[in-house]
């Protein structure tokens, strides 16, 4: 284009001039001549680039939407081209409609319920009274019909010191009344935890859990 | 009349006199000091029975799918006592811990010492919070438990934490709370023991 305009101007100068004329005509029919042959170029040119860019749109375009197994297939003939068959192995029963949602509507009865057959009883006296420490005193304590489960006494002072440990009491047995298993004991009044161990059964290794009452124990 | 109300009035001295002189004089008076009998009155007053129920097995469920997934026992503890009852745990980690026969043995947090939501995989499988939750406010008589009691908290607690007092022959629920993280690739099952104490309320 810059050379066209080059010629044009070329031209006009030489248009302007009187004693160049002659020579200034002929040179403007060789230059028209010369445009008349470049001119197809400068229409063709447009047209291919716009050929060019349409081209590289089209190939762009196929290769995007090409299904990349067959694409796959094109470039390496090694690579499986068959879609996996669908099994009918699958149990077609387990199939429910709708999404996922967690279902725990019967989870806390289920752990209520494993918490009330654990339940177990702590009954005692609050201040089991003895005349002397060799003497048969007051205690109360009851493993009541309800119980499931085995259960042992054992009465400390609240330095840790024994004082009473009674046997496996089994459902619907009680002791009203007994001996200290420890009879060292001065006259007074002790602060003491009565610790009520659990059992499932009559050996150690089904032990369940524990309980406390706090009770004073009076030895006259 | 004049002669009337003086006969009436000699009357009235003579009955004061009367009167007089049997309480002074009367030797019967002086005699009953002797006659009175004495009644000694026994009060035997037996002592209070402390008669409480609770579970032995408390169990909890943890949903890592579902933020409100998580369930847990919900424990009654019924005291048959015609008294108030204290209840409480005692502190220093040996009456509400992990069972050592516990299948799965995480270590204990107190929930704002992890970022829960964030956790990995081997921190949530390694990784609890969990504490004591009162179900409902009305049923004691007093609460001193006004917020979770997290098994890290009595650990660290000297003597006894005391939950609250029940009244006479009154039940009352509780349950758990727990903090964890959401990255497990099995099922777990953790076991904790709590052993409750239970004394005569003031």
């Amino acid at each position: 284009m810059r050379d066209y305009e080059k010629e044009k101007t070329d031209m006009n100068i030489s248009t302007d001039s009187g004693v160049k004329k002659e020579k200034g005509s002929m040179t403007k029919e060789r230059n028209m001549a010369a445009v008349k042959a470049r001119k197809p170029f400068l229409f063709i040119l447009p047209v291919m680039i716009c050929l060019t860019v349409l081209t590289a749109g089209v190939v762009i375009a196929v290769n995007f939407t090409k299904d990349p197994v067959r694409a796959a297939t094109e470039q390496d003939d090694t690579v499986v081209t068959d879609a996996p068959e669908i099994s009918t192995s699958g149990n077609s029963s387990a199939v429910k409609e709708g999404e996922l949602v967690s279902n725990n509507s019967g989870e806390q009865e289920r752990l209520n319920e494993l918490a009330e057959e654990s339940r177990v009883y702590c009954i005692i006296s609050s201040a089991p009274y003895f005349q002397d420490a060799g003497s048969m005193g007051s205690l109360s304590i009851s493993n009541p019909e309800e119980s499931r489960y085995y259960m042992q006494v054992i009465i400390k002072t609240d330095d840790g010191r024994e004082m009473y440990v009674s046997p496996l009491l089994a459902p619907d047995e009680k002791i009203e009344s007994d001996y200290l298993t420890n009879k060292d004991f001065d006259s007074g009044e002790y602060h003491c935890y009565a610790y009520f161990n659990y059992y499932a059964d009559t050996d150690s290794a089904s032990y369940l859990g524990s309980m406390c009452a706090e009770i004073n124990v009076v030895i006259d | 009349m004049k002669r009337k109300n003086g006969k009436k009035n000699f009357g009235v001295l003579m009955a004061v006199m009367f009167v007089v002189n049997m309480v002074l004089g009367c030797p019967g008076v002086a005699y009953a000091a002797d006659s009175t009998a004495s009644t000694t009155v026994n009060g035997t007053i037996s002592a209070s029975i402390i008669s409480v129920n609770v579970p032995a097995t408390l169990a909890f469920n943890i949903d890592p799918n579902n933020s409100d997934g998580d369930q847990a026992s919900k424990a009654l503890i019924q005291s048959n006592t015609n008294a108030p009852i204290e209840v409480s745990i005692n502190g220093g980690g040996d009456s509400f811990k992990q069972s050592v026969e516990s299948e799965w043995q995480p270590i204990d947090y107190l929930p704002d010492e992890l970022a829960w939501e964030k956790l990995g995989r081997s921190d949530s499988e390694s990784s609890l919070a969990l504490g004591l939750l009162i179900c409902d406010q009305t049923q004691w008589r007093t609460l001193n438990l006004n917020d979770v009691l997290w098994v890290k908290e009595l650990a660290g607690m000297d003597g006894y934490a005391v939950i609250g007092q029940l009244d006479p022959n009154a039940s009352a629920e509780i349950t758990f709370q727990t903090c964890h993280g959401n990255s497990f690739s099995e099922s777990k099952v953790c076991t904790y023991n709590i052993i409750w104490s239970f004394s005569l309320a003031d």
